[in-house]
């Protein structure tokens, strides 16, 4: 998976990843049966350093649980999570305690991710007590240079959430999770729940922050367009599965798997004129649960490409003769 | 242009120190489809519930100079005489179909309530007039689905079901709260597609709620910025992306990512937030963001017309009335 140029440690790493639920429940016969959600079903994604890597898909694809099974939020089914060459895998929560201060994670709704009850100068100090990272008055220096970084008043320190808006409390929680200088972040939708006239300014600090701590970031988005100007890398997931990966202008410009073509041309675009001769939707229907078993290529169902070999194989994610773009589909493989 | 279905003017609503909708004014003609685009809390659904009187009276004031439904006046119309008309002549469609429908009665029963109920149909006609309306919405394999409940439905499906509640009154009138944004890009792009081919069939009139700019660009003919609870600019769709006249209308544009656009060209955020709306603004409400402001902006500006059936609500634009 690692590029031969690029020697050096990835930040970030899974390796043939699944996650799995299994839910027990009675069925209309009163017989109890069990079915199992793979949420995700065999990911290999390798992120460098200094990369910011989007993972784009529709609601259920599994994006939000690959964040979290990088971050160990999760538990792995099968396959391993590495973090900086260190295998997380089967570490327990006591062990991996120490190593958290190092990837963190910053949600959508800044209004359910911060603890109303705290003043924020509190939220912001407790990952470097609890990590021994700083005394008393040192947190307290670096809180007022945290809030200055993410564009707020260092005197807003005690107040509460409630006194901040949707924009100023996501700064917070971005605040928060840079504060004990982590190494990788998992930022998941963290623009989706805000205003429009705020989501810009966030992905700026974003941006600032990568630069300024030197951050690994992944994305998680259901934004394409969003996307096409944040990331480094692109990974698109369908059904618990990686189907196409590669630069921002490789798959946005030229997407090779039916899936990402179909999404991307799903997309509006803020020009009326242009949306006048946009064809018709081309994609029918909707994914299958991740809880149907499927055999051969997961998107065959609902591709206008679909061949026999579909049916009978599952396509692996191949990387083409440029070594970066690679994709999950026969139409693309040798 | 024919005459209009909805005209209001001048309509404010109060909850108590809270004004939230500021002398609002618009038209829908028959077959027409007016975007209403704004942030959260800039009053674009509080304007069209008040419209259609879904405010409780006693937590909200509704007042305008004018409010009418193919000539007739609503601000004197009894609730009953409401409930009849928002069953019958205006549907309606919000963000959350799993919220708007009941999770006790199947699909089908609920869509054959309102044929009940606003049609005078019996059981039985309303039962397979319920599994038709399924099928023109798309949803596969009517007859089945129609005996199921709300929550064997998906999201896109869901949001089907609630179109065909909407259109079994045969509206003139639809008003879409937001129908798509809590769908996947695919299924919203079926979605949009649905609604206008049963507008182009039907010529009802379509209110498109949305904050998504680029949605909007699809859906709508004509498109009303509000800010602040009132309405900053209108223009003809065109118009109004090619030539936006309201600093914040050229804000909102030059803030959103687009997918047509190379990486290196990045949108520039406005700096700030909206308003808070519980304190009395004085003066244009988007002085304290805008770029251009200036001596005049601390008395709010009217909406001035700049022909071609633009408005907008800036004192730069004053020296080129229309």
């Amino acid at each position: 998976m690692i590029d031969p140029v690029d020697t050096r440690l990835p930040v970030s790493e899974a390796v043939a990843l699944k996650v799995q639920y299994s839910s027990r429940r009675r069925n209309c016969l009163g017989r109890l049966t069990t079915t199992t959600i793979r949420a995700v079903d065999g990911v290999d994604l390798t992120i460098r350093p200094g990369e910011a890597v989007a993972l784009v898909g529709e609601s259920g694809c599994g994006k939000s649980t690959l964040g979290r099974a990088l971050l160990r939020l999760e538990r792995v089914s099968e396959g391993a999570v590495r973090f900086a060459g260190s295998d997380l895998t089967g570490l327990s929560e006591a062990i991996l305690r120490p190593i958290r201060r190092n990837m963190q994670m910053v949600f959508q709704d800044p209004f359910s991710s911060l603890n109303p009850r705290m003043q924020i100068g509190e939220t912001l100090a407790e990952p470097l007590l609890v990590h021994g990272l700083a005394s008393k008055a040192e947190a307290r220096a670096r809180v007022a240079e945290i809030l200055q970084i993410v564009g707020l008043d260092p005197a807003v320190a005690g107040r509460h959430p409630h006194a901040f808006s949707g924009g100023q409390r996501q700064r917070i929680a971005i605040a928060r999770a840079v504060i004990a200088r982590p190494k990788f972040v998992v930022a998941d939708e963290p623009i989706s729940a805000l205003d429009i006239s705020v989501q810009a300014q966030i992905l700026d600090l974003f941006e600032d922050l990568k630069e300024r701590f030197a951050l690994t970031y992944l994305f998680i988005s259901h934004d394409l367009a969003v996307v096409r100007h944040i990331a480094d890398r692109v990974a698109v997931m369908y059904l618990g599965r990686i189907v196409e990966e590669g630069s921002p202008e490789s798959v946005f410009d030229n997407p090779l798997h039916p899936y990402t073509q179909a999404l991307l041309a799903a997309v509006p675009s803020p020009d009326p004129v242009r949306e006048r001769s946009r064809p018709n939707p081309v994609l029918r229907g909707e994914p299958p649960s991740p809880a149907t078993a499927v055999t051969g290529c997961r998107f065959r169902g609902r591709c206008a490409h679909a061949m026999p070999v579909c049916a009978m194989a599952d396509p692996a994610l191949a990387r083409g003769a440029d070594g970066t773009h690679a994709v999950a589909c026969f139409l693309h493989h040798q | 242009m024919t005459s209009p279905l909805l005209e209001v003017k001048d309509l404010d609503v109060h909850f108590g120190a809270l004004h939230a909708v500021r002398a609002v004014s618009f038209s829908v003609a028959p077959g027409e489809t007016l975007g209403v685009v704004g942030e959260s809390g800039s009053g674009k659904s509080t304007t069209m519930l008040a419209v259609l009187g879904l405010h409780p009276k006693r937590q909200g004031t509704v007042t305008a100079s004018r409010l009418e439904f193919d000539g007739e006046d609503l601000l004197s119309k009894s609730d009953r005489a409401m409930r009849d008309l928002r069953g019958r002549r205006v549907g309606l469609i919000f963000q959350d179909p799993l919220a708007a429908l009941n999770p006790l009665m199947t699909v089908g029963r609920q869509i054959g309530e309102v044929l009940v109920r606003h049609h005078g149909l019996d059981k039985h006609a309303s039962r397979a007039e319920a599994v038709k309306l399924l099928e023109r919405t798309g949803v596969p394999d009517p007859l089945r689905r129609a005996a199921q409940f709300p929550h064997q439905f998906s999201g896109g499906m869901r949001q089907r079901v609630m179109i065909a509640i909407a259109l079994a009154g045969r509206p003139e009138l639809l008003i879409a709260d937001e129908p798509t944004t809590a769908l996947d890009v695919t299924v919203q792009a079926e979605i949009v597609r649905l609604i206008r081919d049963i507008q182009q069939a039907s010529g009802m009139g379509l209110v498109w709620i949305t904050h998504d700019l680029a949605l909007m660009a699809r859906v709508a003919d004509r498109v009303m910025v509000m800010y602040a609870g009132a309405v900053v600019e209108e223009a003809p769709v065109d118009r109004l992306y090619a030539t936006p006249r309201h600093p914040y209308t050229a804000g909102l544009l030059g803030s959103i990512a687009r997918l047509d656009q190379p990486r290196g060209v990045r949108a520039r955020a406005i700096a700030g937030t909206p308003p808070s709306m519980d304190q009395p603004i004085g003066g244009c409400a988007f002085a304290p963001r805008c770029p251009l402001r200036f001596d005049k902006c601390t008395v709010a500006p009217p909406l001035i017309p700049l022909g071609d059936g633009v408005r907008a609500a800036c004192w730069r634009l004053s020296g080129e009335q229309a």
